[in-house]
């Protein structure tokens, strides 16, 4: 079940993720973008990742309410095509990356069920800690070792809700 | 018995990564830049809370918590930006904005030695 459930996930959050980049409508792509956060959201609960599931959960809905409330506009959508114009370099890039893809996926589908039995990935050999992490443990962390990244981060999340409404303010 | 290791997880956030990448770079689109960062974000996030169940280390799940939080407001600023110039109508400034003249059309700098 577990694992079916991974493989789903996994189809829906890849296939969704390359749609969304490759869409030009810029509005579809940002449905089909929540669509895949979606899924990811759904990985993270496979991992017992508690906090980063609710995070993510509250991504998605930030997407939703950013392209609902563009949705709304006087031109009714976000401005698709925009600025698409390639140059024979990011040609050249998007030939590279397309070819690195495809050596990920060989890779992944042929060699990888080959090397791992032989010890070659190390990260194969790793198996899930025997006790799931409690949440306690998590904010324990979070507070103690790591308060004051958080604090930033907090502390950026104020400024881009700030930023968020002087931007949408009508006399800027 | 094992399913899973934690590569399943990693080789599934090089492929996001990789996707993220691809649509940063060969895009043009403002909209679409962000959301590929927002995805490479994500990739990362993933890879962070499958060590952290894996190694059995709170701090995995703590730098994805982060990455989540940076990656809202970055959706919130871009999304926010977007639809000011969707309701605007003004072009978005980009390298290659199709509104700017071409490179080729635009005045040589004058050189001040002269």
């Amino acid at each position: 079940m577990e694992k079916a459930a991974f493989y789903l996930l996994t189809t829906i959050v890849l296939l969704c993720a390359a749609i969304a980049v490759t869409r030009r409508n810029v509005t579809h792509a940002a449905v089909i973008l929540g669509t895949a956060l979606f899924a990811v959201a759904g990985i993270f609960l496979l991992l017992h990742a508690t906090f980063p599931f609710i995070l993510q959960l509250i991504l998605v809905i930030a997407l939703a309410a950013a392209v609902w409330g563009s949705a709304g506009t006087e031109n009714n959508a976000l401005p698709a095509n925009l600025g698409e114009q390639r140059s024979s370099r990011a040609r050249l890039v998007g030939v590279v990356i397309t070819l690195l893809l495809v050596v990920h996926v060989v890779f992944t589908v042929y060699w990888g069920p080959r090397l791992a039995p032989r010890g070659l990935l190390l990260l194969a050999a790793a198996s899930p800690a025997a006790q799931t992490l409690k949440m306690a443990e998590v904010w324990r962390s979070l507070f103690q070792n790591y308060l004051l990244p958080s604090e930033i981060i907090v502390a950026l999340l104020l400024v881009a809700g700030v930023a968020r409404n002087a931007i949408h303010r009508k006399d800027i | 018995m094992q399913l899973f290791s934690v590569s399943h997880y990693f080789f599934l956030s090089v492929g996001l990564f990789l996707i993220g990448v691809a649509g940063a770079l060969l895009r043009r689109n403002p909209a679409v830049v962000a959301m590929s960062i927002a995805l490479m974000a994500t990739a990362a996030a993933i890879n962070f809370a499958a060590f952290s169940r894996f190694f059995g280390d709170p701090a995995g799940q703590d730098f994805s918590f982060m990455l989540t939080f940076v990656a809202i407001a970055e959706a919130l600023v871009f999304m926010a930006l977007l639809a000011k110039y969707a309701k605007t109508g003004a072009a978005v400034p980009t390298p290659q904005s199709p509104t700017a003249p071409p490179l080729e059309q635009q005045p040589a700098p004058t050189d001040s030695a002269e």
